[in-house]
């Protein structure tokens, strides 16, 4: 049965923007060589919300969900390759991340609901950059590398190095295909503080693991996302006195002002939460 | 754009821009089922269920429901008559404008083998939100389903 409406009443509230659709990696790639301005879309979980509000301008979009190769989970001995267009439910849900990163599986608490988790993917959050993320800072603490590709070839870079400053990525008219997790030993510590327990966006998260050495990061801390050199330093060479901690969380974050919470409160309760993790780790 | 949906087991051909609100399209053919509450993805009225996952039909533009099977609450009538029986005898409405959103999250729930444990209910309804009935009588609702 099929039904036709001829006359729908187009209306033309949504902007004029161009809209493409790519059905595969490789038309992907020439779409975007073609309109390098164009903003890529994944799961659209935030960048719609953008779009309707008109709170962003882009010349257009470039759909990529029909490109089934990037929402695939590949597991082998050393790491895990998780495709870009795979949604926060798809990860969360798979038994080889269940057994090898029990981090990421934080994300069914804290990763907005359950309909925005269906929707969401890995690669959307990652380019996306939202200093708020919830998960980035997971990412960072289990030393992903991320794939990326464009017209010019592939390469993959550390995701420590892909940020460098307020939404502003490391990337040359690139495409993020694939993360990549090295599956090796490790104890982890994490903590969100938020308003409520769900759909929630973080005061500030802090995120802790802990294998030959320790690796730091936490959400709405900095205007873009990194790992804290300082506080790593700090517990690396097991100088966790007050004022030694203090002294790095100073180094290390610079929390904007915001009406969600204010910078000493912010470094306060980090300081609260660093001792926690040093005494579970120890 | 022309756009082709399945939406609850039927096909639809329509002409519309690529990046208008889903939400919008699917209210605009009479599935009003589909509430619009916040826009912006907090709410969960516009809650339905895209290649058999709930989302959150506000988040999607034209351009990505196209080829995509959609089921709201209309194309659940029957499946969720026990549920709205439920939610009756309880009293679990009262403005009523969330309740489609919570039936699709509920009867989602009940689809995946959900059992009658008061903290998993809640944890499947993170993405619903009630400024009336103050939840009780919701997740009593759906309890007194579960098997």
């Amino acid at each position: 049965m099929q039904w036709i409406q001829k006359d729908y009443q187009s209306d033309q509230k949504g902007s004029k923007m161009k809209c493409l659709t790519a059905h595969s990696l490789k038309e992907a790639i020439r779409l975007y060589k073609q309109n390098p301005n164009f903003a890529l879309l994944a799961g659209g979980s935030d960048l719609n919300v953008q779009i309707f509000n008109k709170s962003i301008k882009h010349e257009g979009l470039i759909a990529l969900h029909p490109i089934k190769k990037l929402a695939k989970i590949k597991c082998t001995q050393k790491s895990a390759k998780i495709g870009a267009l795979c949604t926060i439910s798809d990860i969360i849900d798979h038994e080889s991340i269940q057994k090898h990163f029990p981090l990421l599986l934080e994300m069914q608490n804290d990763f907005a609901s359950k309909q925005i988790r269906n929707m969401a993917t890995i690669g959307g959050n990652i380019a996306n950059a939202s200093p708020f993320s919830d998960l980035i800072p997971l990412l960072l603490v289990l030393n992903a590398k991320i794939k990326v590709i464009s017209s010019k070839g592939k390469r993959t870079i550390a995701l420590k190095d892909l940020y460098r400053g307020y939404k502003k990525l490391d990337l040359n008219n690139e495409i993020l295909i694939s993360i990549i997790l090295p599956i090796k030993e490790h104890q982890f510590y994490y903590k969100k503080i938020a308003p409520r327990k769900r759909l929630a966006i973080a005061k500030l998260s802090l995120a802790v693991t802990k294998g030959k050495k320790f690796r730091v990061s936490g959400s709405a801390l900095n205007s873009s996302h990194r790992r804290f050199k300082h506080i790593e330093k700090c517990f690396n060479a097991k100088q966790t006195s007050d004022r030694a901690l203090k002294e790095a969380i100073d180094q290390d974050i610079a929390p904007s002002t915001s009406y969600r919470s204010d910078p000493k409160y912010k470094k306060q309760v980090l300081f609260n939460m660093l001792k926690e993790a040093i005494e579970k780790l120890s | 754009m022309q756009l082709n949906i399945t939406i609850n087991q039927k096909l639809y051909t329509l002409e519309c821009a690529a990046d208008k609100r889903a939400s919008e399209i699917l209210r605009e053919l009479g599935f009003i089922s589909v509430k619009e509450g916040c826009k912006s993805g907090e709410c969960g009225a516009c809650t339905i269920y895209l290649n058999n996952k709930v989302v959150n039909a506000c988040l999607l533009c034209a351009l990505q429901i196209d080829n995509a099977q959609i089921t709201t609450l209309e194309g659940l009538k029957e499946e969720t008559l026990e549920l709205k029986k439920s939610f009756i005898d309880e009293g679990a409405i009262q403005c009523g404008f969330c309740t489609p959103g919570f039936m699709m999250s509920g009867y989602d729930y009940l689809q995946n083998g959900g059992k009658a444990d008061e903290l998993q209910i809640k944890e499947a309804l993170d993405g619903n939100l009630c400024r009336c009935s103050g939840y009780k009588k919701i997740i009593k609702a759906i309890k007194k389903v579960a098997k």
